[in-house]
């Protein structure tokens, strides 16, 4: 049974963060980091599609009106929902089904999880910042942005998600 | 129906996906000028390339319709080609504009009269030579009215003229006399052909103060003709035996084995001036 209290501190967290300090640090043009994704990554994956792609959606239409983005974050976040499955299933080489009675992210290893968590967060960062430039006349520098927002998005991320799984498998 | 509510209960998630994403997209799209403009360039790309191909195909299924029209058009060009080969045969009337009238004979021109005439027989190889015309006293024709080349060479005149045709004494004729003048000078001579090449023929009694040398063209000088007729180019020459005047060889510059379309020209004022010089022959 999922503890869905937590998850809800999860995600309201991970928002606030990005919302209110993330988005006004500025740090340098190569480092924008946006840890929100890390919400959606460490759902259960077990969780039907459907629940996750409107979690996600929420997520997004929520920052885009405080952002006034108008659909950038929604845009970038709803294909990291729909592949989510299939990341695990290529980073961790795990199937997963919604028959599932424990939960898959919980039983990843540490490594499994940070490799897990490090795509998807790179997927979401590419996703973001080519919907933004809309153009590959500057990919270099865009793909240098890519690498450093999700180097530093997953430097941050790691340690609240490795005590997240923890805390989730210790109450299992 | 129940197919479809099947299919949508299959895929209702990637449909979902779909209808959100492009909701998403379709705001950030619409958000600013910058987003619009490139959405409108990859668009305008896209749908480019799409109404280019279809051009092309639909450009492939209209080539058979060209190509009856191109074949319709190239069968109506053949005939008017024919027709205008066949006009050009028959008629033998020449444009004035293909004459290529040089343009110091211009304002001489207004005094003459031009007329058209295809050559009907011809002679070069007998001391006494005619050219026979196919224009006569019903086409206008007179006696003593000059006949050239297309490009201005003299040819002769006319001596005789029926309904229908009239003959020339061409330069070929050994009764032949009319006045040459250098092309270098206004000394002039007398044109005669002595009845044995007929590609020279003689230009005598030219004053032997005349500027003359190998090559000066030879021009008509005679009341029949107007100024600028060519009659050849001086090959050689010498001052006769009292040392008084020239005595010059000159190429005959038309040909004469190959004349087929002529012009006649007529002096509208040679009446009027042989009048007088008989007159002054009477009296004086």
């Amino acid at each position: 049974m999922y503890r869905y209290r937590s998850y809800i501190w999860l995600f309201l967290i991970a928002l606030s963060a990005q919302l209110f300090i993330l988005n006004n640090l500025s740090l340098s043009i190569w480092l924008r980091p946006m840890i929100f994704s890390a919400a959606v990554l460490l759902l259960p994956v077990e969780w039907r599609t459907v629940w996750v792609l409107v979690t996600a959606a929420a997520a997004g239409w929520t920052l885009d009106m405080a952002t006034g983005c108008q659909g950038l974050y929604t845009a970038s976040l709803l294909p990291l929902a729909m592949v989510r499955g299939a990341i695990v299933r290529l980073t961790a080489n795990r199937s997963v089904e919604p028959s599932d009675q424990t939960e898959v992210l919980v039983s990843l290893s540490r490594k499994q999880l940070f490799i897990y968590l490090a795509a998807g967060i790179v997927l979401h960062h590419a996703m973001f910042f080519f919907l933004e430039t809309m153009s590959f006349t500057f990919f270099w520098q865009t793909a240098g942005r890519i690498f450093a927002g999700s180097a530093l998005a997953l430097a941050l991320v790691w340690p609240g998600a490795a005590w997240f799984m923890s805390n989730e498998s210790s109450g299992q | 129906m129940y197919r479809l509510f099947e299919f949508i209960k299959r895929t209702y998630v990637v449909l979902l996906f779909l209808l959100l994403e492009a909701v998403a997209l379709n705001r950030y799209a619409s958000s600013t000028a910058y987003t619009q403009a490139k959405i409108l360039s990859r668009t305008s790309a896209v749908t480019g390339a799409v109404d280019g191909a279809v051009s092309s195909v639909k450009h492939y299924f209209s080539l058979s319709e060209e190509n009856r029209l191109l074949t319709r058009r190239l069968a109506m060009t053949e005939a008017r080609l024919a027709a205008m080969r066949e006009s050009e045969q028959g008629a033998a009337m020449l444009s004035i504009d293909d004459l290529l009238l040089p343009d110091t004979l211009v304002p001489e021109w207004s005094q003459y009269q031009f007329h058209t005439a295809r050559v009907v027989a011809s002679s070069t190889d007998r001391p006494r030579n005619f050219v026979v015309l196919n224009r006569g006293i019903a086409d206008g024709i007179r006696e003593d009215m000059a006949v050239v080349t297309p490009d201005m060479k003299l040819v002769g005149y006319i001596v005789s003229c029926s309904e229908r045709y009239s003959v020339v004494l061409p330069l070929l004729n050994t009764t032949f006399r009319t006045g040459g003048r250098l092309a270098s000078g206004n000394h002039y001579g007398s044109i005669s052909w002595d009845g044995l090449s007929p590609y020279r023929i003689t230009l005598g009694e030219l004053s032997k103060y005349a500027d003359i040398d190998r090559g000066v063209p030879v021009m008509v000088y005679s009341e029949r003709f107007p100024e600028g007729i060519l009659v050849g180019y001086v090959e050689e020459y010498a001052l006769n035996s009292a040392q008084t005047a020239y005595t010059a060889t000159v190429s005959v510059a038309a040909d004469m084995s190959s004349l087929y379309n002529v012009i006649i020209i007529e002096n509208t004022h040679y009446g009027e001036i042989e009048a007088l010089i008989d007159d002054a022959d009477k009296r004086f």
